[in-house]
């Protein structure tokens, strides 16, 4: 362990008294020239895309499922230096996004089972954010809903299954040892 | 070090983040009234002159949330179903810091935190609530995006440098610990050089090695409406110990406007000297119409076996990746103010029949989504979104309803309600034609409490081969 068990429950507890104390805590008038002076002109340059901050509604192209649209346009307004998407948006509200706001359907089901079965298809998907070392690890460390109870008799015959290649996702030598002969 | 090629924090980082934690609380909070206000202004005002009064101006957001999961599971030991429950809190901090004044420099910073409250885990065997976030067999741990000082205009031609933890986007995404520098020769021409230790956050510390990675980038614009780029990324990567694994990656883009309606560009890529890929893109909007439409054609030319990290197709979990093309096609119609409809299609086939494998098929997607805003009344919609996807054995079907309603006299307080469901059709082994149903229900809200600070929580039930409950409660507080 890094921590202690007690300096970490320290440090916790500073971090949810420091977020709650601000929660309730800001003194009135702090933003209010900043809301006024923003509320002037449309933001230009790196502002953080942050609602409330920029004094206009969202464009229309935003409406409806323009999660999925998001990505083409941004590859063609940002990369070609065209400067649409940092009217409101920082050049950083990419990787801070892709790196901390997971899609809606990456779900508890989509952690234990349809991960697998959307990368058998459309592994390019999950390029979007995440690499290789994401998979390792978490395959690396964590054992699979079947590793439970009698495991270790039964998975003779779910492993030699043919067309049953769940096992080389994390097992890479065949048969992994310890592997006696029965 | 401050800066560990990793991305995984040790104590002395935590003492640090925490001490610019805490700081830019402080700054914050202590630079109340106008001399913040005028800061935070001058990062969204067009001109910057009321900003340009502050020699410092800083901008961000702090968001705290605590996430408690819980479920029921089997005791291998007795056999007797029991709860188990899972719960953590999370912290991110992102924030800029500007000269308006005179623009010299500038420092980003992104980082986030992550603590298990309870530390339940089994990583010896299968614990339903298990995830990355305890595979590192420490309470706290936490990943850092973003941490570089720019240094603008720093000698003649030379725009900008930046110094520090930096995300490289040109091409693939890749994050360093290092130096980047932008050059610019005129109106026409850019070029950026960058380099430094490669940064995996998700790495196992145990056998990577010290990776690096450098590049260069060069744009063109020899006209209003076009523009070429050339990449160079040259990546080393330490597979293991005795194993060293350089890639080099040479990219050729096009963009070309026409008119203000459409977009388009082409992206040819080598690898190792070998063709890699082509990406066709085309955005077009119709304006009289009220629509969009968004065309992509790719096609992968090599089998991709072991890569560096940033470049991987996951060779390592799924096997190698052989030659496909894929279409995807997506059109976006608005009707007047009120309605809105996305439709769809994504298809992606292997060159070769023969080189299917379990994870490497061809696929297909649709969906739909019909968006009703404003309807039946003001400050309530309604979305319903519908998904199919199929690969040779498999087939995933999903539909779903979200009702979201926004306060008038709670400073635009928000709640959402909705459900999806999710049907998974597969055959293992003998054709057994296996069924998984999914059912989610959630609630989520958010409150602006005004200065920038809302608090948000969320509910879900997920009803699957475990039931799944998720309570998170949110601050957040922007800058």
């Amino acid at each position: 362990m890094i921590f202690s068990r007690q300096s970490m429950k320290k440090y916790s507890m500073i971090i949810v008294l420091a977020g709650f104390a601000l929660s309730v805590g800001i003194q009135p008038g702090l933003c209010d020239k900043a809301s006024a002076a923003t509320a002037a002109k449309p933001p230009v340059g790196a502002a953080a895309a942050v609602p409330g901050k920029i004094p206009f509604p969202l464009p229309d192209s935003h409406k409806g499922g323009w999660i999925e649209f998001h990505g083409a346009s941004a590859g063609l307004n940002l990369i070609a230096g065209e400067q649409s998407c940092l009217t409101c948006h920082a050049r950083n509200d990419c990787i801070s996004c892709h790196n901390t706001r997971p899609p809606r359907d990456h779900t508890n089901t989509w952690r234990t089972l349809s991960h697998g079965f959307m990368a058998e298809g459309n592994r390019e998907r999950c390029l979007t954010c995440h690499r290789q070392d994401f998979c390792v690890r978490c395959h690396n460390e964590t054992a699979p809903r079947s590793h439970t109870g009698s495991w270790l008799a039964r998975h003779c015959t779910e492993c030699h299954v043919p067309g049953n290649s769940s096992c080389g996702v994390c097992h890479k030598k065949t048969p992994p040892p310890p592997h006696p002969v029965l | 070090m401050f800066l560990k090629n990793n991305g995984i924090l040790s104590r002395r980082f935590f003492i640090r983040f925490f001490v610019i934690f805490f700081i830019g609380l402080s700054v914050s909070l202590l630079d109340a009234g106008s001399s913040f206000a005028a800061a935070s202004a001058q990062a969204l005002s067009p001109d910057g002159q009321s900003g340009a009064e502050k020699q410092v101006a800083m901008d961000g957001y702090l968001s705290t949330r605590y996430v408690s999961r819980s479920t029921t599971t089997f005791d291998p030991a007795t056999l007797i179903e029991k709860k188990v429950n899972d719960q953590d809190l999370f912290g991110e901090l992102r924030f800029n810091i500007t000269m308006p004044k005179t623009n010299r420099f500038e420092f980003h910073f992104s980082g986030t935190l992550r603590k298990d409250l309870d530390g339940n885990s089994d990583l010896t065997g299968y614990y339903p609530l298990e995830d990355i976030g305890n595979t590192y067999r420490t309470e706290t741990h936490g990943y850092l995006y973003d941490a570089h000082l720019g240094i603008n205009d720093p000698l003649p031609f030379l725009t900008q440098a930046r110094i520090g933890r930096q995300a490289g986007l040109r091409d693939e995404p890749v994050f360093f610990d290092g130096l980047a520098t932008d050059f610019r020769i005129g109106s026409l021409l850019n070029l950026t050089l960058y380099g430094g230790a490669a940064v995996h956050f998700y790495d196992t510390d145990t056998h990577w090695g010290n990776d690096t990675l450098g590049g260069a980038g060069l744009d063109i614009a020899p006209a209003r409406f076009t523009k070429f780029s050339l990449d160079y990324l040259s990546i080393k990567s330490a597979l293991t110990t005795t194993i060293d694994q350089q890639d080099n990656m040479v990219s050729l883009k096009l963009w070309q406007s026409i008119g203000s309606f459409m977009k388009a560009s082409v992206k040819y890529r080598y690898l190792n000297s070998d063709p890699r890929d082509v990406g066709v893109r085309v955005v077009s909007t119709i304006a009289p119409a009220d629509m969009e439409l968004n065309l992509n054609y790719f096609r992968q030319f090599r089998r991709e076996n072991e890569l560096a990290n940033e470049l991987s197709l996951y060779d390592a979990v799924l096997g190698q990746s052989s030659p496909y093309q894929s279409y995807d096609v997506k059109l976006r119609k608005l009707f007047g103010t009120h309605y809105a409809v996305d439709l769809g299609y994504f298809k992606r086939a292997l060159q070769e029949e023969s080189q299917t494998s379990a994870f490497d098929r061809d696929f297909s997607r649709v969906f739909l989504l019909i968006e009703l805003m404003d309807l039946p009344s003001d400050r309530i919609s309604f979305t319903l979104t519908g998904e199919q996807w199929s690969t040779k054995g498999r087939e995933y079907h999903s539909s779903g309803l979200d009702i979201g309603y926004r306060f008038k006299n709670m400073k635009n307080a928000s709640v959402n309600v909705g459900t999806y469901y999710s049907l998974y059709k597969y055959d293992y082994y003998n054709e057994l034609g296996l069924r998984e149903n999914v059912h989610t229900y959630y609630i989520n809200g958010k409150v602006p409490l005004g200065k920038g600070v809302s608090i948000n929580s969320s509910y879900e039930y997920e009803d699957s081969l475990e039931n799944y409950q998720t309570f998170k409660l949110g601050m957040r507080y922007d800058f």
